[in-house]
């Protein structure tokens, strides 16, 4: 379905009022991998995840020059309808925030909001749950609040929730650092299941958790793109020495 | 060691000022409820609740305050409708729809400054807008004075009720395609409680409000029958009866403040157990 969703992001800056946050960013993100946005904290990870579904904007003071590409198409022209473009993205964040509403209603959330799968939507919400092996745990309280569920249980229902309006890109923004290690591993492997179908982008400042997942490698320096490549060839060979003494310092 | 014990003796006195200002809010509680129920609950009769004035009423004579609790009933209900229908788009609008931050600013100096003026400059207000638009005291008039008053209690506590809602929640929701309409809907389920008890200080003011409907709704012996009639309500038939050299009818007047507690606790209460069912979906 999305074996071609590719993402292009050319001259990208933001500035929050006199802040420059990032700064002339070009990059290629491949579709079906996962790519990892990694840097020192303050870099400007997390703005340019932000940049990529259009919630930066949200942002007091934001302002922001350039292009983003979601297959050919500039989800920044005047012209982008923004509530389209991100129900082609989703997201999943750093600390899980089910919608005030039961279990059930959570999944069938974006597909409500679009009129998709009427009259199979317990089909589809199966299905997702699922697919997040969430579904043995949860199918004999789909209408319970989901904001009873633990944590990692509530992260995966937010996965199965963006999910379930088929995104085209899947962006998560240090979503498993609320997590015990259990849940944590329990999200990765399902990020490394899913990136067959969908292109996703995570951000992290877990080294140890980009060198498992990642395939392709940007890294982030005062706002600034340092390097980018494949991640074998990143963490392996970095050519900059910022991000060799970045790693270094990680590392040992 | 003496700098030990002269932070112990911090520690205590702190501590110790603390627990003086709750009794004394339970004292003053306490007190009030119990100088009125000495006061009022020996003439507190069915025949008092369930029947307006009769005749020679405010000299002692036979009837009850039916009138004025119905009235006042209709008076807060109708003013807390109308006030959260004009605060909830405001505190909407501020939140969803503006990044304008000196908008938000001056909305919120305009509510505080509303908030602080004075029942009977509300009252006056609306008497002397009533008079130009050549409308008389009625149940309508009182409703739309009640509401200008709770209108900036509901609006500023909304909003600072919707203040709490984390950002990443509306996120969510807007990765999923949601527009700013559609957020309305998480945004109010997730601050449900808040906002039924955001409208219960603003019933609370408005039940309580004497001067804001003495010229605006008026006063009369009979039962509400339309909006375009003037009502009575409990502030007033406390203070009136208060008024009067009568020490029946002065009785009286406590046994009505007594209601009007009753009422106002018992509603709150409602609110609550009602805000508890629906508020068990908020996510924390």
């Amino acid at each position: 379905m999305a074996e071609q969703s590719t993402l292009q992001i050319t001259g990208w800056n933001v500035w929050y009022g006199g802040f420059h946050a990032l700064r002339n960013i070009t990059a290629s993100i491949p579709a079906s991998q996962i790519t990892a946005i990694v840097g020192p904290s303050g870099c400007g990870k997390s703005t340019l995840l932000r940049s990529l579904n259009r919630l930066v904007e949200l942002e007091e003071g934001a302002r922001v020059q350039g292009e983003v590409l979601l297959n050919g198409q500039n989800i920044y022209a005047p012209e982008a309808d923004v509530t389209e473009i991100r129900t082609r993205i989703g997201l999943l964040a750093q600390k899980p925030f089910p919608l005030p509403m039961s279990i059930f209603d959570n999944v069938a959330y974006g597909p409500r909001l679009h009129g998709l799968h009427r009259g199979h939507l317990a089909d589809v919400v199966e299905q997702r749950l699922r697919q997040v092996h969430l579904w043995d745990e949860v199918k004999d309280r789909l209408k319970r609040p989901a904001a009873r569920l633990s944590v990692g249980q509530q992260q995966r229902l937010c996965l199965a929730r963006a999910l379930a309006v088929d995104p085209d890109l899947l962006l998560a923004d240090e979503s498993t650092s609320a997590l015990d290690p259990h849940s944590a591993r329990a999200v990765e492997d399902l990020l490394e299941e899913l990136k067959n179908e969908y292109t996703i982008v995570i951000v992290t400042h877990n080294l140890g958790q980009a060198e498992r997942l990642a395939d392709y490698v940007l890294f982030l320096w005062l706002g600034e793109l340092i390097e980018v490549g494949p991640a074998e060839r990143v963490f392996g060979q970095p050519t900059h020495d910022l991000t060799r003494s970045y790693l270094e310092r990680r590392f040992g | 060691m003496k700098r030990r014990f002269w932070r112990n003796v911090e520690e205590k006195t702190a501590q110790g000022l603390m627990l003086f200002s709750i009794v004394t809010v339970l004292l003053i509680l306490i007190m009030i409820v119990s100088m009125t129920i000495a006061r009022g609950a020996r003439v507190l009769s069915w025949e008092m609740l369930t029947q307006p004035p009769s005749g020679g009423f405010y000299l002692g004579g036979g009837g009850g305050i039916l009138n004025a609790m119905l009235g006042s009933l209709y008076l807060t209900l109708g003013g807390l409708v109308l006030a959260t229908f004009i605060a909830l788009p405001i505190v909407l609008y501020l939140h969803l729809y503006t990044r304008n931050h000196r908008l938000r600013r001056l909305v919120r100096l305009a509510l505080d400054t509303l908030w602080g003026i004075p029942g009977i400059v509300y009252g006056a207000f609306a008497f002397i807008l009533m008079i130009a638009v050549g409308m008389r005291a009625s149940l309508l008039a009182g409703i739309i004075t009640l509401a200008l008053v709770m209108l900036p209690i509901l609006a500023r506590t909304f909003d600072e009720v919707l203040d709490l809602v984390p950002p990443d929640l509306l996120n969510a929701a807007r990765s999923l395609g949601a527009t700013r309409l559609e957020l309305i809907e998480v945004l109010v389920r997730q601050s449900l409680p808040g906002l039924v008890t955001a409208m219960l200080l603003g019933m609370g003011r408005g039940a309580g409000e004497a001067a804001a409907v003495l010229f605006t709704a008026g006063y009369t012996d009979s039962l509400p029958t339309s909006l375009a009639r003037p009502v009575a309500s409990l502030p007033l038939a406390v203070f009136f009866q208060l008024s009067t050299p009568f020490p029946e009818a002065q009785a009286r007047a406590y046994a009505a403040a007594l209601v009007l507690m009753a009422v106002v606790l018992g509603v709150s209460i409602l609110a609550r157990v009602v805000a508890a069912a629906l508020g068990r979906y908020t996510i924390r």
